[in-house]
């Protein structure tokens, strides 16, 4: 009876991925136990995922608007907001359409 | 394998006709009831002043006030027993309508509550807090219940997922605020919608396409959480795909690891090789998840980077909404579809869709553009500092109960071929490289004129 060897492949992108991994959850143990940066010290981080999350959101978030509009700027910007939020919709169905 | 939602357990309709007793007999819409209520009675109590609805959780602990574990809870047991009251009241109200286990429910619920205030309380040391959030902590703590002990079957009836995570998400449409998309102008709309997208589409196309992974909503729920904003995008984008359990928890720990490394390393490196502050905070902001980090990182580099990588994640932040109902509305018409079947019809699409996202729409346009119009930004930001305890309680409810429904067995089907892992790194290295281009063709001078930020 013939035994035939076969070569294992090694999925590169899979080990590069793991490692990355591994390595990621080793420096946030890491982070996390020593707070090289005091971090600690700060009101908000990490932990907090939405804005209203933060401490103080108000101040930071609801404040006044940075770069004021005019009227026609506000205009062109709901164009643009609208036209590439529909361009992208059709840009999705496109490729899915053309992958079948 | 358990869903987020599953059509054969949940109330969502996807065949039967709909009736008006749905609204009343279904979970999506009680999702919507009780947000809303939550909603109108912090409205009522901030506008009247003569109350204020409070979801409190366990305070900063390790330091200062409260040095030790159990000082965290200090002063609160009234407001804490409130809490469980009120909210187990409410919650239970729905089950009954739904005609559901009510006794085992009320038996139950408050063994969750107790597990989320564990959650909570974990997270609110004071190094811990700014790294992990309450997410990590309350799938940590349900997933330990259900591999070692197992989840016990007393338990299961307030093992709600879909219920508690649908009614966070209403709250949470509160909270997107349309008028927070325009404070960094076109500048802000270029960097956050015009990359948004484009990483979407190109994480679902590389992820079904080249990785060919089977569980279509995780690798929606994995784009949506690297190109918006982290856990709560997946969120939403979980529960609009109707996504199983696994599929956002992975997405959840996966973005949270990779959160605290952005923040840390991001505004180091960008520092050193000296880095325009207001290009390194529009980079930081559309690409780092939780907008803590993007905020805490930004501000590492200066007020100037801390202030504009608010508002690109801002941006991101409001574009929840709109992302979260074209999701529910292609996975309603596209992918529930078989090769063959006739296009679906209006009706069909209406009985697939996940009906909480109208509650989630609808709140977003009525705090928008009616409340802070109505009663302005600081009163609306009050109201929001309410609603937001309660959102953030039943999303650590349903952490709790997607912990005790998961196991380790199934959970491990999803690593074969490490396809969710490669598919975040290689769509985070994407998003990372074409914000910084997006974001240098805006801010640099090259196109267009730089912006001049009132205050700097």
């Amino acid at each position: 009876m013939k035994t035939t060897l076969r070569k294992k492949q090694i999925d590169f992108s899979l080990v590069i991925s793991w490692v990355l991994l591994l390595s990621a959850v080793i420096v946030v143990v890491y982070l996390i136990i020593a707070d090289p940066f005091n971090l600690s010290s700060k009101p908000y981080g990490a932990g907090d995922y939405y804005y209203t999350d933060l401490e103080g959101f108000q101040d930071i978030f609801l404040g006044e608007t940075r770069i004021p509009m005019e009227k026609k700027h506000l205009l062109l910007f709901t164009l643009i907001f609208v036209g590439w939020s529909v361009f992208s919709c059709y840009l999705f169905l496109w490729l899915e359409k053309s992958k079948k | 394998m358990s869903n987020l939602v599953t059509p054969e357990k949940s109330n969502i309709v996807t065949a039967d006709k709909f009736s008006f007793s749905d609204l009343f007999r279904k979970e999506d819409w009680w999702a919507i009831w009780l947000g809303f209520f939550i909603m109108a009675i912090a409205l009522m109590g901030k506008v009247s002043g003569s109350f204020d609805l409070k979801a409190v959780k366990a305070h900063k602990w390790g330091t200062g006030d409260y040095p030790s574990l159990i000082s965290a809870f200090d002063g609160l047991g009234s407001q804490l027993l409130f809490l469980l009251v009120f909210v187990g009241i409410i919650t239970v109200i729905g089950m009954a309508v739904m005609r559901k286990d009510v006794k085992g429910y009320i038996v139950a619920f408050p063994v969750v509550f107790v597990l989320a205030n564990l959650a909570y309380l974990f997270s609110q040391h004071y190094v811990i807090k700014n790294y992990l959030g309450y997410a990590f902590w309350a799938l940590g703590i349900g997933l330990l219940i259900s591999n070692t002990v197992g989840t016990p079957k007393w338990l299961k009836p307030a093992v709600r997922t879909e219920y508690y995570i649908k009614t966070g998400l209403v709250l949470l449409g509160a909270e997107i605020l349309f008028s927070n998309v325009i404070k960094f102008g076109l500048y802000g709309l270029g960097i956050a919608w015009l990359v948004t997208p484009i990483v979407v589409i190109f994480m679902w196309n590389y992820g079904t396409k080249i990785l060919k992974m089977t569980s279509k909503p995780m690798v929606i729920v994995i784009a949506m959480a690297t190109s918006v904003c982290g856990v709560s995008a997946a969120i939403a984008a979980a529960a609009a795909a109707k996504a199983k359990k696994e599929d956002l928890t992975f997405a959840v720990g996966l973005t949270l690891i990779f959160t605290v490394i952005m923040m840390v390393s991001m505004p180091l490196i960008l520092s050193a090789i000296g880095m325009d502050p207001m290009l390194g905070g529009a980079w930081m902001g559309g690409t780092i998840d939780a907008t803590g980090a993007v905020v805490l990182a930004g501000e590492a580099m200066g007020p100037l980077a801390g202030q504009v990588a608010a508002m690109v994640k801002m941006i991101q932040n409001v574009l929840i909404g709109i992302i979260a109902f074209a999701i529910a509305v292609f996975f309603a018409t596209r992918v529930d579809r078989n090769e063959g079947d006739p296009a679906v019809g209006a009706s069909e699409i209406w009985h697939r869709f996940p009906k909480f996202i109208l509650g989630f729409i609808g709140a977003s346009v009525i705090f928008s553009l009616l409340v802070e119009p109505s009663l302005g930004t600081d009163v609306t930001g009050s109201i929001l500092k309410l609603t937001k305890g309660f959102r953030g309680w039943f999303f650590c409810l349903a952490f709790i109960s997607i912990g005790l429904e998961s196991n380790f067995k199934d959970m491990s089907q999803y690593l074969q071929g490490g396809g969710p892992l490669k598919l975040y790194v290689v769509g985070q290295s994407f998003n990372l490289v074409l914000t910084l281009l997006v974001a240098w063709l805006l801010l640099s001078g090259v196109l267009f004129p730089i912006p001049q930020l009132a205050g700097f």
